[in-house]
C-alpha cells in the first residue's frame, strides 16, 4: 500500500548547510498491515508520519501510495488523495473546541462531497459503534482524555479511509484509556484497515505485526 | 457544519472581541454614513430635470465684473438669435409679502420667464406654467406656486389653483403648482411671477442695467457646451458692435449647470467624505489587525481542519462568513450611529447648502453602507485568511502556532498605516483650526458684537415714489431708534458679509472728475453702498476724514458721497486731499450736472464680503438722495443682541403689520454663517481626526500588548540574564514608536501632498504651515509613546521563573 524510497527530509541552515531529519527512507507497509515506528526524541517518526499523511511537503524521494505517485502530485492532489485515502489520530486529540462531538465527527464529511442525509447517517452510524451517542452534544471540555482521544479516532475513520496513521495516540492517556485505543485499532485492523502508529510504548508496539526503528532520521532496524 | 452557525457561535464566546471589532466598524461606517447622505443629497442625487447634464448657466461678464447678471434687452436678443439650445429663459430672486391668506407672511419667490420652465423641462403638479402671452406687461398677472406653499397656506385644496391671492399689494390668479425639487433660481424659491410683467420697467429697458437675472438654457441634441459658448459669445460681439456704449467689452460665461449650482460645495464635501473614508480604513485595519490576532489564537483550529480535509479555500470562505458577519453587525450599528450623526449634522450644515433638506437616509445611502460594509469586511478578513494559508501545517499541529514573521510583519505594517492615515488627518485639523482662529481674529473693519441685523422690504408698487420711500424708511429709523436698549440704528443697502465678490450686484462704474475719460469697456468700479446718517456709528466703522451724513443731504441739496481708503489710495495717491471732490456713477461725466456727488468723507475700508473673499474700494451714498430698493438694518445696542430682537419686530409690525421684517440674526450670528464652510470643515476633520487618534492608540496598544505576550519567554530570558525593568521598557517602547514614527513618516509626507486640497477652504494659513505640521507630529509621538505605556510596563512584570519554566 504504502511505498517509500530514498526519502529525505531536510531543513536549511545556511548556505549550502542541511540539518537532515529523514535520510534514505525505504519503507514498504502491505495492505492491512499494523506497524510501528519507534526510536529517541528527535529520530524523525512524527516527520515520517506527517509526510506520510501528507502534511508535509518539503521531502525528497518517491512516495507511492497505492498506485499514486504522491511525489508527482501537486499538493491539491495530494489533499485530495489524502482526503479519499488517509484518516489521521493526533497525540494530542486536536478537537475542535468549539464544536459538539457530533460537529467533531461531521467536519471531515462536511469537506468532502457527502450529501447531508449521507453525513448524518455516517455520524450516527459512528456514535453508535463507538458507544458515544449519549455524549454527543457534549463539547470536548466536557469529555476526559479518553473520550476525547475515542472521538478522535472516531472521526479520523468515520471517511472510511483505507490507512489510519496515529501520532503517539495515547502518549496523553492514562494507562487504562490507552489500552482502551489500542484495542480499538486492533479491531479495526483486523476489519482490514491498515495503521501505522509512531509510539515510544513497547507495549502498545505490540499490538502491531512490525516494527521500525528510527534513530537521527535513519532506519536501523525493522523487526516483525 | 454550518459556517455562519459556526461564526455567531465564535462570537458568543468572544464578546469582547466582537464589541471592540463591531465598535470599531460602526464608527467608522456611520461616520461614511453620515458624510455620504450629505454628499448623496447635495450633490449626486440628480436635479428634478430630466437629462440634467444638457443643462447650462449663462450670466454675463466684463473685466471690471466677472459675475455680472443678464440685462432683459440682452436675453431678448440672446433668445432671437442663438442657434444652440431648444429653450432658453431667465430669472431673478423675487421676494413677495403675500397677504389675504393666514398672517402676512413674506415668501422667497422669484421672477421667471415662461420658457425658463420650457428649458428645464419642469411640469407642473397641479395646473400650468404661463404662456409667452402671460409674460408680458400690462396684462392680468399669474403665479405660480411650489408645492410646499400649496399644502402650507391652502391646504393642498385643488381649488387653490385658480384662487386670487395678494403679492406685495398685487393681486395675482394661481395657474398652476410646481413640485418641491424645483429649488431654482435658489432654495426654498415658492413663487414665480413672470419677468414681462416688469418688462416695460427702466431696468428692464435700459440695456446698461442688469437687474439680477441669470439665463437657464438647454443644449439642442448633438450641440456640445464648448460649441454653445462659441454660439453666445459670437451673439454676445454682435451686441457689442451693435450697442458700443453699453455692450463693449461684454461676453458671457457659460457653465454646465449641475458645476453653477454645486461647484462650490463640492471639493469640500468630497474631502469630507475622502476624509471619512480614511477613518474607515483606520477601523479596517485595527480590525484587521484584531483579526490576525484571534486566527493566529486559532491556528490550531485551522491546521486541524485542514488536516481533516479542509482546502485552502474551504477556510479562506469560513473566515470570509466570519468577517462578512461582523461586517453585517457593523453596519447595522453604523447605521444607528449614522442617523445620530446626521441629526447631529443636520444642525451645523451651512443654511446656504444647496438641497439641505434632502439630506437624509434613503435607499442610495443604505446600499452605500452595505457595499462598505462588505468591501471592508473582504479587506479585514482576507488579511488572516491569507496568514492562516500560509501557516505551516505540520509545525502547527505537532509544536503549535508560532507568531511569525509573516503575522508580525502584518501588523506591522497595519499599525504603520493607521498612523500615517491618522497623521493626515490629524494635520488637516489642525490646519482648519489655525484657519478658524484666524478668521475669529480676523478685523473685517467694523464690529459685529451687539448688533443685530434684519431686511424689511418696501413693494415697488406701494412706494413706487422715492419721496415715500425715503419716509417710510425715517419712521422706521425713528421707530427703532426709540426701542429700550438701542445706541444706534441705521439702514444700509446691501448688509455686510451677505453675498459676494462675483455675485452682489452692487457694482457702479465711476469716473473722476477732472481724470482722463476711460476706454471704453475699461471704467473702474466700485460698490455702491446706500447708507444712513448714522450707519459709521452702528457699525462702528472709523470716520478718518471729513463727515458723515446728516439732515443736511436731503433730496434737494448737493449730491454726497463717502469713499474709503482704498478708492482714495487708488484716485488720488500722490497724497492729495478727496474731500471736496467730486464723482459720478456711470463712465463718463454725467449728463445732468446735479448728478455729481462731492466727497465729503474718507471712512476705512472693510471687509463686506465673506472673509477671504476679494473686495473692491467702498462708496458710500445717503438714502435720502437715492431710490433705494432693498432695505437692510444694523441696530446696536448694549444689551444682549438676540434679546432685543421680539422688541425690533413689534416696532416694525407696529409701524406695518403687513410687511414683517425678516432674516432677522445678531450680526455675531451672520459672521458665523458667513464662515460656517470653514467651521463646518473643522468641525468634521476634527471629528475624524480625534476617531482616528483613538482608534490608531486603541491599534498600537493592542499590538503591543500581544507582542509581549509573544515575547514572555524572551523577555524572562532576559531579565534572568539582568536586564532591569528600565531596560524592559525602553525596549517595548522603542517597538512601539518605531512603527509609530514610520507612519508618521509616511503620513507626514502624504500630508505635504494632500493639504492643498484644502486651500479653498484655508484662510491666511497655508497648506504647508510648518506650526501645524510640527505640532502634529510631536503629539503624535506622544500618543504613540503612551499607547505603548501599559504594554511596556505590563512587561516588566513578567516572571523569569515561570517564563523559562514554560519553556
Amino acid at each position: 500500500m504504502i511505498k517509500l524510497k530514498n526519502l529525505e527530509r531536510n531543513y536549511p541552515l545556511g548556505k549550502e548547510r542541511f540539518f537532515y531529519v529523514l535520510r534514505d527512507v525505504n519503507i514498504d507497509v502491505e495492505e492491512g498491515e499494523f506497524v510501528s515506528i519507534m526510536g529517541p526524541s528527535g529520530a524523525g517518526k512524527s516527520t515520517l508520519l506527517h509526510i506520510l499523511g501528507m502534511h508535509d511537503h518539503g521531502w525528497h524521494g518517491e512516495y507511492f501510495l497505492g498506485e499514486a505517485a504522491v511525489h508527482h502530485l501537486k499538493p491539491k492532489e495530494r489533499a485530495t488523495l489524502r482526503n479519499e485515502q488517509i484518516g489521521f489520530v493526533f497525540q494530542q486529540y486536536h478537537l475542535l473546541d468549539d464544536l459538539t462531538v457530533y460537529e467533531n465527527l461531521d467536519i471531515p464529511l462536511s469537506y468532502r462531497r457527502y450529501s447531508a442525509s449521507r453525513r448524518a447517517a455516517l455520524v450516527a452510524d459512528m456514535l453508535d459503534r463507538f458507544q458515544i451517542v449519549g455524549k454527543k452534544d457534549l463539547y470536548p471540555r466536557q469529555l476526559s482524555g479518553g473520550q476525547q482521544q475515542l472521538v478522535g479516532v472516531a472521526r479520523a475513520i468515520i471517511a472510511e479511509p483505507k490507512l489510519l496513521l496515529a501520532d503517539e495516540p495515547t502518549g496523553n492517556l492514562h494507562s487504562s484509556q490507552g489500552e482502551e485505543i489500542m484495542e480499538l485499532f486492533r479491531k479495526l485492523n483486523e476489519q482490514g484497515m491498515t495503521i501505522v502508529q509512531v509510539t515510544h510504548s513497547e507495549k502498545n508496539a505490540a499490538y502491531g505485526k512490525r516494527t521500525i526503528q528510527l534513530r537521527d532520521g535513519w532506519i536501523v532496524k525493522e523487526d516483525r | 457544519m454550518n459556517d455562519l452557525k459556526f461564526a455567531l457561535r465564535q462570537f458568543r464566546k468572544s464578546p469582547a472581541f466582537t464589541l471592540v471589532a463591531v465598535l470599531t466598524l460602526a464608527l467608522g461606517i456611520g461616520a461614511n454614513t453620515a458624510i455620504f447622505s450629505v454628499v448623496y443629497g447635495v450633490l449626486l442625487k440628480p436635479l428634478p430635470f430630466p437629462e440634467q447634464e444638457r443643462l447650462v448657466f449663462i450670466r454675463e461678464r466684463s473685466e471690471q465684473d466677472p459675475g455680472m447678471s443678464v440685462s432683459y434687452p440682452d436675453f431678448v436678443d440672446w433668445r432671437q438669435r442663438q442657434r444652440s439650445f431648444t429653450a432658453i429663459g431667465v430669472a431673478r430672486e423675487q421676494s413677495f409679502i403675500l397677504t389675504g391668506v393666514g398672517r402676512a407672511e413674506r415668501v422667497s419667490g422669484a421672477m421667471a420667464t415662461h420658457d425658463l420652465f420650457d428649458a428645464l423641462k419642469v411640469r407642473p403638479v397641479r395646473g400650468r406654467i404661463f404662456t409667452a402671452d402671460e409674460d408680458k406687461p400690462s396684462v392680468g398677472r399669474t403665479v405660480l406656486i411650489r408645492e410646499s406653499l400649496w399644502h402650507r397656506s391652502f391646504g393642498g385644496r385643488e381649488s387653490a389653483v385658480g384662487e386670487s391671492i395678494q403679492l406685495n399689494g398685487h393681486s395675482y390668479t394661481i395657474i398652476g403648482v410646481l413640485p418641491d425639487g424645483l429649488q431654482l433660481p435658489v432654495s426654498g424659491t415658492e413663487l414665480w411671477e413672470p419677468v414681462g410683467l416688469s418688462a416695460d420697467q427702466p431696468d428692464y429697458q435700459n440695456r446698461r442695467n442688469h437687474p439680477g437675472l441669470s439665463a437657464v438654457a438647454r443644449l439642442k441634441p448633438g450641440v456640445t457646451v464648448e460649441l454653445a459658448r462659441r454660439d453666445m459669445r459670437a451673439i454676445a460681439a454682435q451686441l457689442a458692435q451693435q450697442y458700443p456704449d453699453s455692450n463693449t467689452g461684454v461676453s458671457i460665461t457659460l457653465r454646465v449647470l449641475t458645476d453653477m449650482v454645486f461647484g462650490q460645495v463640492r471639493p469640500m464635501l468630497c474631502l469630507l467624505l475622502g476624509a471619512a473614508g480614511f477613518v474607515l480604513l483606520i477601523a479596517c485595519a485595527n480590525v484587521a489587525n484584531l483579526q490576525l490576532t484571534r486566527a493566529h489564537g486559532r491556528a490550531r483550529e485551522f491546521a486541524v481542519r485542514a488536516a481533516l480535509g479542509a482546502g485552502r479555500d474551504r477556510v479562506v470562505r469560513q473566515l470570509l462568513v466570519e468577517s462578512v458577519l461582523l461586517g453585517a453587525l457593523g453596519c447595522a450599528a453604523g447605521l444607528l450611529l449614522g442617523q445620530w450623526a446626521l441629526d447631529a449634522l443636520r444642525v451645523v450644515l451651512p443654511i446656504n447648502l444647496p438641497r439641505i433638506d434632502e439630506v437624509q437616509l434613503n435607499t442610495w445611502v443604505l446600499a452605500f453602507a452595505i457595499g462598505a460594509s462588505v468591501l471592508t469586511s473582504v479587506a479585514f478578513g482576507l488579511v488572516p485568511a491569507v496568514h492562516v494559508a500560509r501557516q505551516d501545517l505540520r509545525q502547527t499541529l505537532t509544536q503549535g502556532p508560532r507568531g511569525g514573521q509573516t503575522g508580525g510583519r502584518w501588523r506591522s505594517g497595519l499599525i504603520i498605516l493607521e498612523f500615517a492615515l491618522t497623521c493626515v488627518l490629524v494635520i488637516g485639523a489642525a490646519l482648519m483650526l489655525r484657519t478658524l482662529g484666524r478668521l475669529y481674529q480676523a478685523d473685517p473693519g467694523f464690529s459685529t458684537g451687539h448688533a443685530v441685523t434684519f431686511r424689511w422690504d418696501l413693494p415697488r408698487d406701494s412706494y413706487a415714489n422715492s419721496t415715500a420711500r425715503v419716509a417710510m424708511l425715517d419712521r422706521a429709523l425713528a421707530r427703532l431708534a426709540a426701542v429700550p436698549g438701542v445706541k444706534h440704528v441705521a439702514f444700509i443697502d446691501p448688509l455686510p458679509l451677505m453675498g459676494g465678490y462675483l455675485n452682489s450686484g452692487n457694482q457702479n462704474t465711476y469716473y473722476v472728475e477732472g481724470t482722463p475719460l476711460p476706454q471704453t469697456g475699461r471704467a473702474p468700479s466700485t460698490e455702491r453702498i446706500q447708507i444712513s446718517g448714522d450707519y459709521l456709528g452702528a457699525m462702528r466703522i472709523p470716520l478718518l476724514e471729513g463727515r458723515t451724513f446728516d439732515q443736511r443731504d436731503t433730496e434737494h441739496s448737493p449730491k454726497v458721497i463717502i469713499v474709503d481708503t482704498r478708492f482714495v489710495e487708488k484716485n488720488f495717491p500722490r497724497g492729495e486731499n478727496a474731500i471736496g471732490k467730486r464723482i459720478a456713477y456711470g463712465h463718463h461725466p454725467p449728463e445732468k450736472p446735479s448728478d455729481w456727488m462731492e466727497i465729503v468723507g474718507v471712512v476705512a475700508h472693510i471687509q463686506n464680503y465673506t472673509l477671504g473673499d476679494p473686495t473692491r474700494e467702498q462708496t458710500y451714498i445717503p438714502h435720502t438722495q437715492h431710490q433705494p430698493w432693498t432695505e437692510g438694518f444694523v441696530v446696536r445696542t448694549g444689551l444682549e443682541p438676540a434679546a432685543l430682537i421680539p422688541s425690533l419686530r413689534s416696532a416694525m409690525s407696529g409701524l406695518t403689520p403687513d410687511l414683517p421684517i425678516f432674516d432677522v440674526s445678531t450680526m455675531d450670528d451672520v459672521f458665523r454663517s458667513s464662515i460656517s464652510t470653514q467651521r463646518l470643515t473643522m468641525m468634521l476633520l476634527g471629528t475624524f481626526a480625534g476617531l482616528a487618534l483613538l482608534l490608531a492608540a486603541v491599534g498600537l496598544y493592542g499590538v503591543l500588548s500581544y507582542s509581549v505576550g509573544q515575547r514572555t519567554q524572551e523577555l524572562g530570558v532576559r531579565m534572568a540574564l539582568g536586564a532591569q525593568s528600565a531596560s524592559i521598557v525602553g525596549l517595548i517602547i522603542r517597538f512601539g514608536c518605531k512603527l509609530a514614527s514610520v507612519g508618521l513618516l509616511i503620513g507626514v509626507t502624504a500630508a505635504f501632498a494632500l493639504t492643498h486640497l484644502l486651500r479653498a477652504v484655508l484662510y491666511d494659513v497655508s497648506p504647508l504651515d510648518p506650526a501645524s505640521f510640527v505640532t502634529v507630529a510631536v503629539m503624535l509621538t506622544l500618543i504613540g509613546v503612551l499607547a505603548c505605556w501599559l504594554p511596556a510596563r505590563r512587561a516588566t512584570r513578567v516572571n523569569p521563573i515561570e517564563a523559562l519554566r514554560a519553556e
